[in-house]
């Protein structure tokens, strides 16, 4: 396991795991905050805490789920030092999948205000879609990240996806046509 | 299943027999898995990963490096405590007796306190500039500004943050530290070297400041590749032709 090994002070294999979860670790705070200097700085933030807490590390937990945990406080640390740290839903890349221009315009329009609708959720309920949708996250993982119980996660779940579901209808209304 | 329990289930597939059965939940658990799928559809932005790895890397270096915390609030501290006594040194005349221990090699005492001073704030200012947070860097390299005198370690250092720090305002701080310097040879050489190296506007415009103020007329070549290079800033061309023109100026 490379934890054990940074955790034993083969410092080498933190350049491995960095390599294997930088990605995912910026994709989720890029999708936390539509910004990427600070995007790139939690995810920094986050290896050095690796380093900075590496004695703590257990075996018997999963390493994603540590690995989220950290960065979980690394974004609440940041937010909180940053409270005017606006997401920017309408900067963000929407990729285009549908066939003629037409249909290609109303489905890229669609996913920019899907996009602000995520950005308008409240952070909790926003970074609990992000990890189940984006990084596959379990109800019981999501339990033991957040220290709650399964059928709590799923029904917070539900109730983040409802509020996601109205704030995007309500974007699709003429006068909030983007 | 009834309603109530179904509402917070719509999108798992234990609730599929009520909503075989309950238009009002199914027509609601539609739309919610649709909005469920369309979020699959919006791409994560691409992460840039060479800049990250590089700071990534310095950091892993610094800590490779660095002494640890306790380490430099020791230093902080017996930096004070060598300034309280060069202080009360000054104004509190030294029995004759008291003074062989900190004479050294002949050296009197005051002076050879300061020395140690010196060498105390050289290496915290160099242990700072090894930690992984871009603030204590910043620290560092602004205490090597305030060094009585240049040491070969501390510039060697600055230049070193010159070329490698990812951060901006570290390297712009490392500039102004270097100016002391400016005379020496391998300043000069870390300069001209960065002027093709760096990537920022603002730095790589504070480096013509430097060179135009240290006059170093061998930089012109340099300034040359700067001008010429189409990937570079317009406004950083453009005061590379400025610099030019002054360096020219001045030598004739």
């Amino acid at each position: 396991m490379l934890m054990q090994e940074v955790r034993d002070g083969r410092l080498d294999s933190l350049a491995t795991l960095f390599e294997r979860h930088h990605r995912t670790l910026f994709a989720f705070f890029y999708r936390m905050t539509g910004d990427r200097p600070a995007s790139e700085d939690m995810v920094q933030d986050v290896f050095v805490r690796i380093l900075r807490y590496r004695l703590g590390y257990r075996e018997q937990g999963s390493f994603r789920g540590w690995l989220f945990r950290i960065a979980r406080n690394a974004r609440h640390d940041f937010a909180a030092a940053h409270p005017l740290l606006e997401p920017m839903a309408d900067e963000m890349d929407v990729p285009v999948t549908a066939p003629g221009p037409a249909a290609q315009l109303e489905h890229r329009e669609a996913a920019g205000r899907l996009r602000q609708a995520l950005q308008l959720l409240p952070a909790d309920k926003r970074e609990l879609i992000i990890l189940a949708r984006y990084h596959g996250m379990s109800h019981d993982e999501l339990a033991v990240l957040m220290d709650s119980e399964p059928g709590t996660i799923r029904v917070r779940l539900h109730r983040a996806m409802r509020q996601l579901d109205v704030i995007f209808t309500r974007l699709q209304e003429p006068r909030h046509a983007v | 299943m009834q309603c109530d329990d179904a509402r917070d289930r719509l999108l798992d597939p234990d609730a599929d027999a009520h909503l075989a059965s309950c238009p009002a939940c199914r027509a609601d658990a539609e739309r919610l898995r649709r909005t469920w799928s369309m979020l699959a559809t919006l791409a994560p932005e691409e992460a840039d990963s060479d800049a990250m790895r590089r700071r990534f890397t310095a950091s892993l270096d610094a800590q490779r490096q660095a002494p640890t915390r306790r380490w430099l609030l020791r230093a902080a501290a017996l930096l004070v405590a060598f300034s309280g006594g060069l202080a009360a040194g000054a104004a509190w005349p030294v029995p004759r007796g008291a003074e062989a221990p900190f004479r050294g090699q002949g050296e009197p005492p005051i002076a050879a306190l300061r020395r140690e001073i010196g060498d105390v704030r050289a290496l915290l200012t160099l242990s700072l500039m090894q930690q992984a947070a871009a603030t204590e860097r910043l620290h560092g390299v602004r205490t090597a500004a305030q060094l009585v005198d240049t040491r070969p370690e501390v510039v060697s250092a600055l230049l070193d943050a010159l070329r490698r720090d990812p951060d901006v305002n570290v390297r712009l701080a490392a500039i102004r530290a270097l100016e002391r310097a400016g005379t020496e040879p391998a300043v000069r050489d870390g300069v001209v070297t960065a002027l093709d190296l760096e990537e920022s506007p603002l730095v790589s415009i504070a480096l013509m400041d430097f060179v135009v103020t240290a006059r170093m007329p061998p930089a012109v070549t340099a300034l040359r590749r700067v001008a010429d290079n189409e990937d570079r800033d317009q406004a950083v061309r453009d005061a590379a032709v400025a610099a030019i023109n002054q360096l020219i100026e001045e030598g004739r």
